[in-house]
Protein backbone atom coordinates (compact mmCIF):
# COMPACT_ATOMS: atom_id res chain seq x y z
CA UNK A 1 0.00 0.00 0.00
CA UNK A 2 1.19 3.10 -1.01
CA UNK A 3 2.17 5.72 2.02
CA UNK A 4 0.38 9.08 2.33
CA UNK A 5 1.52 12.17 3.10
CA UNK A 6 -0.07 14.07 6.23
CA UNK A 7 0.09 17.29 7.30
CA UNK A 8 1.33 18.16 10.65
CA UNK A 9 -1.46 20.66 10.46
CA UNK A 10 -3.63 17.80 10.81
CA UNK A 11 -6.70 18.78 13.04
CA UNK A 12 -6.01 18.15 16.86
CA UNK A 13 -10.17 17.15 17.27
CA UNK A 14 -11.21 13.88 15.88
CA UNK A 15 -13.55 14.38 13.03
CA UNK A 16 -15.31 11.14 13.86
CA UNK A 17 -16.76 12.04 17.38
CA UNK A 18 -15.48 11.68 20.41
CA UNK A 19 -16.49 13.33 24.20
CA UNK A 20 -13.84 15.91 24.12
CA UNK A 21 -11.10 17.62 23.07
CA UNK A 22 -8.20 14.90 21.17
CA UNK A 23 -5.95 13.24 23.70
CA UNK A 24 -3.99 11.55 21.75
CA UNK A 25 -4.37 11.02 17.58
CA UNK A 26 -2.57 9.15 15.20
CA UNK A 27 -2.91 9.79 11.61
CA UNK A 28 -2.11 7.54 8.82
CA UNK A 29 1.30 6.30 10.64
CA UNK A 30 4.08 4.09 8.97
CA UNK A 31 7.12 2.69 10.96
CA UNK A 32 9.24 -0.47 10.02
CA UNK A 33 12.35 -1.47 12.03
CA UNK A 34 13.22 -3.61 8.78
CA UNK A 35 13.31 -2.64 5.11
CA UNK A 36 10.13 -3.92 3.50
CA UNK A 37 8.75 -5.03 6.65
CA UNK A 38 6.47 -2.70 7.83
CA UNK A 39 5.43 -2.84 11.68
CA UNK A 40 2.50 -0.33 11.08
CA UNK A 41 1.15 0.38 8.30
CA UNK A 42 -1.02 3.92 7.69
CA UNK A 43 -2.60 3.36 11.56
CA UNK A 44 -5.68 6.15 12.43
CA UNK A 45 -7.65 6.54 15.25
CA UNK A 46 -7.95 9.12 18.03
CA UNK A 47 -8.55 8.56 22.08
CA UNK A 48 -11.21 11.56 23.65
CA UNK A 49 -9.59 13.47 26.53
CA UNK A 50 -11.29 11.07 29.60
CA UNK A 51 -11.50 8.28 27.21
CA UNK A 52 -11.31 4.45 28.29
CA UNK A 53 -9.93 3.20 24.62
CA UNK A 54 -8.87 -0.60 24.24
CA UNK A 55 -6.32 -1.86 21.50
CA UNK A 56 -6.57 -5.85 20.88
CA UNK A 57 -4.20 -7.19 19.03
CA UNK A 58 -1.98 -10.79 18.73
CA UNK A 59 1.85 -10.38 20.10
CA UNK A 60 4.03 -8.53 16.82
CA UNK A 61 0.48 -6.54 15.99
CA UNK A 62 1.70 -3.40 16.46
CA UNK A 63 0.62 -2.38 20.18
CA UNK A 64 3.72 -1.67 21.46
CA UNK A 65 5.34 -0.27 19.03
CA UNK A 66 2.39 2.59 18.83
CA UNK A 67 2.78 3.15 22.46
CA UNK A 68 6.47 3.67 21.98
CA UNK A 69 5.72 6.24 19.08
CA UNK A 70 3.53 8.04 21.47
CA UNK A 71 6.25 8.50 24.59
CA UNK A 72 9.08 9.86 21.26
CA UNK A 73 11.09 6.76 22.16
CA UNK A 74 10.62 5.96 18.14
CA UNK A 75 9.68 8.47 15.38
CA UNK A 76 7.20 7.43 13.22
CA UNK A 77 8.20 6.85 9.35
CA UNK A 78 5.32 8.52 8.16
CA UNK A 79 2.19 9.95 9.61
CA UNK A 80 1.59 11.75 12.64
CA UNK A 81 1.14 11.60 16.06
CA UNK A 82 -0.33 13.65 18.26
CA UNK A 83 -0.41 13.55 22.08
CA UNK A 84 -1.93 16.33 24.41
CA UNK A 85 -2.52 18.56 21.06
CA UNK A 86 1.46 18.13 20.86
CA UNK A 87 2.83 16.40 17.54
CA UNK A 88 5.45 13.97 18.20
CA UNK A 89 8.40 12.91 16.61
CA UNK A 90 10.92 11.03 18.27
CA UNK A 91 13.26 12.24 20.47
CA UNK A 92 13.47 15.67 18.64
CA UNK A 93 9.86 16.27 19.79
CA UNK A 94 10.39 20.31 21.67
CA UNK A 95 8.85 20.04 25.10
CA UNK A 96 9.08 15.98 25.09
CA UNK A 97 9.94 16.00 28.44
CA UNK A 98 6.54 18.10 29.73
CA UNK A 99 4.72 15.51 27.35
CA UNK A 100 5.91 12.74 28.59
CA UNK A 101 5.16 14.14 31.96
CA UNK A 102 1.66 13.97 31.38
CA UNK A 103 1.39 10.62 30.56
CA UNK A 104 1.76 7.01 32.97
CA UNK A 105 3.47 4.71 31.36
CA UNK A 106 3.57 0.98 31.94
CA UNK A 107 4.92 -0.02 28.98
CA UNK A 108 7.72 -2.02 27.30
CA UNK A 109 10.95 -0.68 27.48
CA UNK A 110 10.17 1.25 31.03
CA UNK A 111 11.54 -0.82 33.02
CA UNK A 112 12.06 -1.81 36.96
CA UNK A 113 15.27 -0.86 38.33
CA UNK A 114 16.82 -4.20 39.56
CA UNK A 115 18.91 -2.68 41.86
CA UNK A 116 16.31 -0.76 43.41
CA UNK A 117 13.19 -1.81 45.81
CA UNK A 118 9.93 -1.48 44.15
CA UNK A 119 9.45 1.97 46.72
CA UNK A 120 12.67 3.53 45.02
CA UNK A 121 11.22 2.86 41.92
CA UNK A 122 7.96 4.15 42.37
CA UNK A 123 9.74 7.28 44.06
CA UNK A 124 11.78 7.76 40.58
CA UNK A 125 8.72 8.68 38.80
CA UNK A 126 7.68 11.62 41.66
CA UNK A 127 11.37 12.79 41.02
CA UNK A 128 11.33 12.70 37.35
CA UNK A 129 8.20 15.14 37.78
CA UNK A 130 10.00 17.69 40.51
CA UNK A 131 7.21 16.18 42.96
CA UNK A 132 7.70 17.53 46.78
CA UNK A 133 10.21 15.58 48.43
CA UNK A 134 8.61 15.60 51.90
CA UNK A 135 5.45 13.68 49.64
CA UNK A 136 7.25 11.46 47.96
CA UNK A 137 6.99 8.67 51.15
CA UNK A 138 2.83 8.61 51.82
CA UNK A 139 2.33 8.79 47.85
CA UNK A 140 4.73 5.78 47.26
CA UNK A 141 2.89 4.26 50.23
CA UNK A 142 -0.87 5.22 48.96
CA UNK A 143 -0.47 4.07 45.68
CA UNK A 144 1.22 0.68 46.95
CA UNK A 145 -1.74 0.34 48.84
CA UNK A 146 -4.30 1.07 46.08
CA UNK A 147 -2.42 -1.72 44.22
CA UNK A 148 -2.20 -4.04 46.97
CA UNK A 149 1.58 -4.03 47.23
CA UNK A 150 2.10 -1.86 50.14
CA UNK A 151 3.96 -5.22 51.93
CA UNK A 152 6.46 -5.48 49.06
CA UNK A 153 7.60 -1.91 48.93
CA UNK A 154 11.36 -3.15 50.37
CA UNK A 155 11.69 -6.06 47.75
CA UNK A 156 13.66 -5.44 44.50
CA UNK A 157 11.85 -6.56 41.04
CA UNK A 158 13.89 -9.69 40.99
CA UNK A 159 12.14 -11.27 43.93
CA UNK A 160 8.59 -10.16 42.95
CA UNK A 161 6.11 -12.66 40.82
CA UNK A 162 4.88 -11.44 37.17
CA UNK A 163 1.87 -10.63 38.70
CA UNK A 164 3.29 -8.32 41.41
CA UNK A 165 5.71 -6.37 38.65
CA UNK A 166 2.75 -5.89 36.76
CA UNK A 167 1.14 -3.59 39.38
CA UNK A 168 4.63 -2.15 40.62
CA UNK A 169 4.68 -0.70 36.91
CA UNK A 170 0.74 -0.20 37.29
CA UNK A 171 1.62 1.71 40.73
CA UNK A 172 4.37 3.74 39.07
CA UNK A 173 2.06 5.02 35.74
CA UNK A 174 -0.43 6.10 38.51
CA UNK A 175 1.36 8.21 41.33
CA UNK A 176 1.88 11.04 39.19
CA UNK A 177 -1.48 11.61 38.81
CA UNK A 178 -1.11 12.03 35.33
CA UNK A 179 -3.83 12.96 32.82
CA UNK A 180 -3.15 10.18 30.29
CA UNK A 181 -2.05 6.85 31.19
CA UNK A 182 -0.47 4.25 28.36
CA UNK A 183 -1.13 0.54 29.83
CA UNK A 184 0.81 -2.26 27.66
CA UNK A 185 -0.74 -5.86 28.57
CA UNK A 186 -1.70 -4.80 32.60
CA UNK A 187 -3.53 -7.97 32.92
CA UNK A 188 -0.79 -10.32 31.15
CA UNK A 189 0.95 -12.79 33.49
CA UNK A 190 -1.37 -12.33 36.05
CA UNK A 191 -3.85 -14.80 37.72
CA UNK A 192 -7.56 -14.08 37.57
CA UNK A 193 -7.83 -12.67 41.11
CA UNK A 194 -4.72 -10.27 40.55
CA UNK A 195 -6.79 -9.73 37.08
CA UNK A 196 -10.23 -8.74 38.51
CA UNK A 197 -7.49 -5.95 41.00
CA UNK A 198 -5.87 -4.19 38.06
CA UNK A 199 -9.47 -3.99 35.98
CA UNK A 200 -10.85 -2.82 38.95
CA UNK A 201 -7.79 -0.06 39.50
CA UNK A 202 -7.91 0.86 35.83
CA UNK A 203 -11.55 1.28 35.89
CA UNK A 204 -11.18 3.49 38.98
CA UNK A 205 -8.15 5.80 37.49
CA UNK A 206 -10.97 6.46 34.22
CA UNK A 207 -13.76 7.32 36.93
CA UNK A 208 -11.21 9.94 37.89
CA UNK A 209 -11.25 11.29 34.23
CA UNK A 210 -7.86 10.17 33.05
CA UNK A 211 -7.57 9.51 29.76
CA UNK A 212 -6.48 5.65 29.70
CA UNK A 213 -5.11 3.42 26.60
CA UNK A 214 -5.01 -0.19 27.24
CA UNK A 215 -3.01 -2.41 24.57
CA UNK A 216 -3.86 -5.99 25.31
CA UNK A 217 -4.03 -9.30 23.30
CA UNK A 218 -7.15 -10.62 25.77
CA UNK A 219 -10.09 -10.12 23.59
CA UNK A 220 -12.23 -10.07 26.70
CA UNK A 221 -10.66 -6.82 28.40
CA UNK A 222 -12.61 -4.56 26.50
CA UNK A 223 -15.71 -5.62 27.68
CA UNK A 224 -14.32 -5.77 30.93
CA UNK A 225 -13.20 -2.46 31.32
CA UNK A 226 -15.96 -1.19 29.44
CA UNK A 227 -13.95 0.60 26.82
CA UNK A 228 -13.62 1.65 23.16
CA UNK A 229 -11.72 -1.36 21.07
CA UNK A 230 -9.49 -0.64 17.99
CA UNK A 231 -8.32 -4.10 16.64
CA UNK A 232 -4.63 -3.90 15.50
CA UNK A 233 -3.95 -6.71 12.96
CA UNK A 234 -0.53 -6.74 11.21
CA UNK A 235 0.28 -3.39 11.75
CA UNK A 236 -3.42 -1.97 10.69
CA UNK A 237 -6.32 -0.73 12.09
CA UNK A 238 -9.12 -3.64 10.93
CA UNK A 239 -11.75 -2.45 13.81
CA UNK A 240 -12.63 0.78 16.02
CA UNK A 241 -15.66 0.20 17.78
CA UNK A 242 -18.00 3.19 18.09
CA UNK A 243 -17.00 5.79 21.00
CA UNK A 244 -18.78 4.71 24.22
CA UNK A 245 -18.28 7.32 26.13
CA UNK A 246 -17.05 7.07 29.94
CA UNK A 247 -17.46 3.99 31.20
CA UNK B 1 23.71 3.62 45.27
CA UNK B 2 25.51 0.56 45.50
CA UNK B 3 29.07 -0.40 47.22
CA UNK B 4 30.37 -0.84 44.34
CA UNK B 5 29.24 2.87 43.97
CA UNK B 6 30.17 4.26 47.59
CA UNK B 7 34.00 2.65 47.03
CA UNK B 8 34.04 4.83 43.86
CA UNK B 9 33.32 8.06 45.44
CA UNK B 10 35.37 7.34 48.40
CA UNK B 11 38.37 6.56 46.52
CA UNK B 12 37.50 9.89 44.31
CA UNK B 13 36.59 12.24 47.58
CA UNK B 14 40.30 10.62 49.36
CA UNK B 15 42.47 11.20 45.87
CA UNK B 16 40.43 15.13 45.51
CA UNK B 17 41.66 15.33 49.11
CA UNK B 18 44.95 14.42 48.40
CA UNK B 19 45.73 16.21 45.17
CA UNK B 20 43.84 19.54 47.01
CA UNK B 21 46.34 18.94 50.12
CA UNK B 22 49.44 18.96 47.48
CA UNK B 23 47.75 22.06 45.81
CA UNK B 24 47.31 24.08 49.12
CA UNK B 25 50.81 22.65 49.78
CA UNK B 26 52.28 24.20 47.33
CA UNK B 27 50.65 27.63 47.23
CA UNK B 28 51.01 27.84 50.96
CA UNK B 29 54.78 27.10 50.30
CA UNK B 30 54.69 29.68 47.91
CA UNK B 31 53.03 32.21 50.04
CA UNK B 32 55.70 32.01 52.59
CA UNK B 33 58.58 32.01 50.62
CA UNK B 34 57.06 35.00 48.80
CA UNK B 35 56.09 36.60 52.49
CA UNK B 36 60.18 35.49 53.80
CA UNK B 37 61.32 36.87 50.43
CA UNK B 38 59.50 40.48 51.35
CA UNK B 39 60.25 40.52 55.02
CA UNK B 40 64.55 39.69 53.72
CA UNK B 41 64.09 42.52 51.63
CA UNK B 42 62.40 45.00 53.87
CA UNK B 43 65.71 44.10 56.56
CA UNK B 44 67.92 45.93 53.70
CA UNK B 45 68.29 49.15 54.39
CA UNK B 46 70.07 51.93 52.57
CA UNK B 47 73.22 52.73 54.36
CA UNK B 48 74.59 56.11 53.87
CA UNK B 49 78.33 56.60 55.21
CA UNK B 50 79.23 60.01 56.34
CA UNK B 51 82.66 61.49 56.15
CA UNK B 52 84.90 61.67 58.90
CA UNK B 53 85.26 65.33 58.60
CA UNK B 54 81.30 66.31 58.13
CA UNK B 55 80.40 69.34 60.41
CA UNK B 56 77.51 68.89 62.48
CA UNK B 57 75.21 71.26 60.28
CA UNK B 58 76.15 68.93 57.41
CA UNK B 59 75.01 66.13 59.29
CA UNK B 60 71.94 67.99 60.34
CA UNK B 61 71.26 68.70 56.53
CA UNK B 62 71.49 65.34 55.48
CA UNK B 63 69.38 63.97 58.08
CA UNK B 64 66.92 66.54 56.97
CA UNK B 65 67.17 65.94 53.52
CA UNK B 66 66.35 62.22 54.44
CA UNK B 67 63.36 62.66 56.43
CA UNK B 68 61.66 64.33 53.84
CA UNK B 69 61.72 61.30 51.56
CA UNK B 70 58.11 60.14 51.35
CA UNK B 71 59.62 56.71 50.63
CA UNK B 72 61.80 56.95 54.03
CA UNK B 73 60.44 54.90 56.72
CA UNK B 74 62.83 55.50 59.24
CA UNK B 75 66.06 56.53 59.71
CA UNK B 76 68.85 55.76 62.52
CA UNK B 77 72.31 57.37 63.09
CA UNK B 78 74.73 54.57 63.75
CA UNK B 79 78.29 56.21 65.74
CA UNK B 80 81.55 55.10 65.73
CA UNK B 81 80.70 53.47 68.57
CA UNK B 82 77.65 51.45 67.50
CA UNK B 83 79.73 50.18 64.26
CA UNK B 84 82.13 48.88 66.00
CA UNK B 85 79.99 47.17 68.43
CA UNK B 86 77.48 45.47 65.94
CA UNK B 87 80.81 44.29 63.84
CA UNK B 88 81.90 42.78 66.86
CA UNK B 89 78.40 41.28 67.88
CA UNK B 90 77.94 39.76 64.45
CA UNK B 91 81.56 38.45 63.87
CA UNK B 92 81.31 37.06 67.24
CA UNK B 93 85.02 38.47 67.57
CA UNK B 94 86.54 40.41 71.00
CA UNK B 95 87.63 43.77 70.80
CA UNK B 96 90.77 43.11 71.31
CA UNK B 97 91.51 42.00 67.77
CA UNK B 98 90.63 45.80 67.10
CA UNK B 99 93.50 46.96 69.38
CA UNK B 100 95.73 47.05 66.62
CA UNK B 101 93.98 49.24 64.34
CA UNK B 102 94.60 52.81 66.54
CA UNK B 103 91.37 55.26 66.61
CA UNK B 104 88.08 53.31 65.91
CA UNK B 105 87.55 52.48 61.85
CA UNK B 106 83.85 52.25 61.58
CA UNK B 107 82.60 55.31 59.77
CA UNK B 108 79.48 56.98 61.09
CA UNK B 109 76.31 56.22 59.16
CA UNK B 110 72.45 56.48 58.91
CA UNK B 111 70.64 53.30 58.42
CA UNK B 112 67.59 54.23 56.23
CA UNK B 113 64.48 51.58 56.40
CA UNK B 114 62.54 52.27 53.32
CA UNK B 115 58.65 51.85 52.43
CA UNK B 116 57.65 48.74 50.65
CA UNK B 117 56.89 50.78 47.24
CA UNK B 118 60.32 52.01 47.55
CA UNK B 119 61.99 48.58 48.18
CA UNK B 120 63.07 47.93 44.73
CA UNK B 121 66.73 47.91 42.95
CA UNK B 122 65.53 51.69 41.26
CA UNK B 123 63.60 52.72 44.01
CA UNK B 124 66.51 52.60 46.49
CA UNK B 125 68.56 53.71 43.65
CA UNK B 126 66.67 56.84 42.54
CA UNK B 127 67.47 57.41 47.05
CA UNK B 128 71.02 56.61 46.59
CA UNK B 129 71.25 59.11 43.77
CA UNK B 130 69.82 62.04 46.02
CA UNK B 131 71.73 61.55 48.83
CA UNK B 132 75.38 61.02 47.36
CA UNK B 133 76.22 64.35 46.26
CA UNK B 134 75.13 65.68 49.70
CA UNK B 135 77.80 67.76 51.19
CA UNK B 136 79.48 65.06 53.93
CA UNK B 137 78.17 61.86 52.25
CA UNK B 138 81.12 59.90 51.55
CA UNK B 139 79.01 56.92 49.86
CA UNK B 140 75.79 55.91 49.45
CA UNK B 141 74.98 51.29 49.48
CA UNK B 142 71.98 49.50 49.66
CA UNK B 143 72.82 45.91 48.83
CA UNK B 144 71.41 46.93 44.50
CA UNK B 145 72.57 42.93 44.03
CA UNK B 146 70.60 41.49 46.88
CA UNK B 147 67.98 43.44 46.74
CA UNK B 148 67.62 42.77 42.77
CA UNK B 149 68.00 38.67 43.53
CA UNK B 150 65.41 38.60 46.29
CA UNK B 151 62.75 40.33 44.26
CA UNK B 152 63.29 37.79 41.36
CA UNK B 153 63.45 35.18 43.50
CA UNK B 154 59.88 36.16 45.27
CA UNK B 155 58.70 36.24 41.47
CA UNK B 156 60.03 32.75 40.43
CA UNK B 157 58.61 31.16 44.10
CA UNK B 158 55.16 32.76 43.41
CA UNK B 159 54.81 32.04 39.67
CA UNK B 160 56.06 28.20 40.32
CA UNK B 161 54.08 27.60 43.30
CA UNK B 162 50.79 29.40 41.22
CA UNK B 163 50.92 27.09 38.16
CA UNK B 164 51.82 23.68 39.95
CA UNK B 165 49.38 24.50 42.57
CA UNK B 166 46.64 25.56 39.58
CA UNK B 167 48.12 22.17 37.61
CA UNK B 168 46.93 20.34 41.03
CA UNK B 169 43.82 22.00 41.23
CA UNK B 170 43.34 21.41 37.44
CA UNK B 171 44.01 17.40 38.50
CA UNK B 172 41.31 17.87 40.95
CA UNK B 173 38.41 18.50 38.27
CA UNK B 174 39.86 16.04 36.09
CA UNK B 175 39.39 12.88 38.43
CA UNK B 176 35.88 14.61 39.39
CA UNK B 177 35.23 14.57 35.98
CA UNK B 178 36.10 11.05 35.19
CA UNK B 179 34.08 9.92 38.38
CA UNK B 180 31.01 11.77 37.54
CA UNK B 181 31.63 10.48 33.81
CA UNK B 182 32.10 6.74 35.14
CA UNK B 183 29.23 7.27 37.83
CA UNK B 184 26.30 8.56 34.88
CA UNK B 185 27.16 5.19 32.50
CA UNK B 186 27.37 3.48 35.86
CA UNK B 187 23.69 4.89 35.75
CA UNK B 188 23.05 4.77 32.39
CA UNK B 189 19.67 2.64 33.06
CA UNK B 190 18.54 4.65 35.29
CA UNK B 191 19.08 7.92 33.62
CA UNK B 192 17.32 6.22 30.42
CA UNK B 193 14.41 5.09 32.56
CA UNK B 194 13.83 9.06 34.08
CA UNK B 195 14.13 10.15 30.61
CA UNK B 196 11.20 8.47 29.39
CA UNK B 197 9.44 9.20 32.57
CA UNK B 198 9.64 13.43 31.67
CA UNK B 199 12.73 13.93 33.91
CA UNK B 200 14.10 17.20 32.77
CA UNK B 201 18.05 17.55 31.97
CA UNK B 202 17.91 19.47 35.20
CA UNK B 203 16.47 17.01 37.37
CA UNK B 204 18.56 13.71 35.93
CA UNK B 205 21.75 15.73 36.28
CA UNK B 206 21.02 17.04 40.02
CA UNK B 207 22.49 14.45 41.68
CA UNK B 208 25.43 13.96 40.02
CA UNK B 209 26.54 17.93 39.86
CA UNK B 210 26.19 17.74 43.94
CA UNK B 211 27.99 14.96 44.56
CA UNK B 212 30.92 16.63 42.50
CA UNK B 213 30.32 19.55 44.10
CA UNK B 214 29.76 17.16 47.54
CA UNK B 215 33.19 15.48 46.81
CA UNK B 216 35.68 18.89 46.27
CA UNK B 217 34.23 20.61 49.25
CA UNK B 218 34.85 17.52 51.28
CA UNK B 219 38.45 17.32 49.89
CA UNK B 220 38.62 20.69 50.61
CA UNK B 221 37.86 20.18 54.08
CA UNK B 222 40.10 17.57 54.43
CA UNK B 223 42.65 19.52 52.76
CA UNK B 224 42.43 22.22 54.67
CA UNK B 225 42.57 20.49 57.89
CA UNK B 226 45.34 17.91 57.13
CA UNK B 227 47.84 21.37 56.11
CA UNK B 228 46.60 23.13 59.28
CA UNK B 229 47.58 20.11 61.37
CA UNK B 230 50.98 20.09 59.56
CA UNK B 231 51.97 23.75 60.20
CA UNK B 232 50.38 23.59 64.03
CA UNK B 233 53.17 20.93 63.84
CA UNK B 234 55.66 22.98 62.47
CA UNK B 235 55.64 26.05 64.04
CA UNK B 236 54.56 24.58 67.46
CA UNK B 237 56.48 22.21 67.88
CA UNK B 238 59.73 22.05 65.19
CA UNK B 239 60.16 26.21 66.09
CA UNK B 240 61.26 25.28 69.69
CA UNK B 241 63.37 22.33 68.69
CA UNK B 242 65.44 23.96 66.05
CA UNK B 243 67.95 26.99 66.72
CA UNK B 244 69.45 30.02 65.07
CA UNK B 245 68.55 30.59 61.21
CA UNK B 246 66.13 27.64 61.04
CA UNK B 247 63.97 28.76 64.09
CA UNK B 248 63.68 32.14 62.84
CA UNK B 249 62.66 30.96 59.44
CA UNK B 250 60.13 28.44 60.72
CA UNK B 251 59.28 31.25 63.16
CA UNK B 252 58.49 33.36 60.41
CA UNK B 253 56.11 30.75 59.13
CA UNK B 254 52.40 31.80 58.45
CA UNK B 255 49.08 29.93 57.88
CA UNK B 256 46.72 32.54 56.67
CA UNK B 257 42.77 31.85 58.01
CA UNK B 258 41.63 32.71 55.00
CA UNK B 259 43.47 30.18 53.10
CA UNK B 260 40.97 27.62 54.74
CA UNK B 261 37.87 28.72 53.17
CA UNK B 262 39.49 29.67 50.02
CA UNK B 263 40.95 26.35 49.89
CA UNK B 264 37.10 24.71 50.58
CA UNK B 265 36.15 26.87 48.49
CA UNK B 266 37.94 25.90 45.50
CA UNK B 267 37.59 22.27 46.48
CA UNK B 268 33.64 22.91 45.49
CA UNK B 269 34.56 25.33 42.66
CA UNK B 270 36.63 22.50 41.05
CA UNK B 271 34.50 19.41 42.07
CA UNK B 272 31.66 21.45 40.51
CA UNK B 273 33.45 22.33 37.20
CA UNK B 274 34.52 19.02 36.38
CA UNK B 275 31.30 17.28 37.35
CA UNK B 276 29.42 20.48 34.90
CA UNK B 277 31.83 18.79 32.06
CA UNK B 278 31.13 15.44 32.78
CA UNK B 279 27.73 15.44 32.68
CA UNK B 280 27.06 17.77 29.24
CA UNK B 281 27.69 14.68 27.98
CA UNK B 282 24.75 12.70 29.48
CA UNK B 283 22.67 13.43 26.48
CA UNK B 284 25.48 10.92 24.46
CA UNK B 285 25.00 8.62 27.08
CA UNK B 286 21.47 8.07 27.52
CA UNK B 287 19.31 9.85 24.51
Amino acid sequence: MARRTVSAQAPARAAAGGNGPVAIQLLDVWKSFQAGLDVLRGVSFHVARGELVVIEGATGAGKSTLFRLMIGAERADAGTVFVGGAEIRGGGTPDLAAIRRSMGLMVQGVPLLPASTVADNIALALRAVKAPFHDTRIRVYEILKAVGMEGRRAAYPPQLSGGELQRVCLARALVTRPPIVLADEPTALVDEVAAREVISILRATHARGVTLLVATHDPALAGRLGARRVILQAGRVVVASPVAGRA
Amino acid sequence: MSRGQRAVTAGVTLTAAVVLTLAGGCWLAAWNAWTLMRAWRADVKVVVYLRDTAAPEELDAIRAAIASEPAVRAHHLVTQAEAEAEFLRFMQLDRSVLEGLGDNPFPVSIEVSVADTAQTPSGMAALARRWTPLAGVEEVRFGEALIRDLSAAARVVWIVGAVIGGALAAAVAVVIGVMVHISLRVRREEISLLRLLGASDGVILKPFLLEGLAIGTVGGLAASAVLGGAWLVVHERWGSTFEGLLAAWIDRLVFPMEFMPLLIGLGAVVGGAGSVVAARRVRQLAP
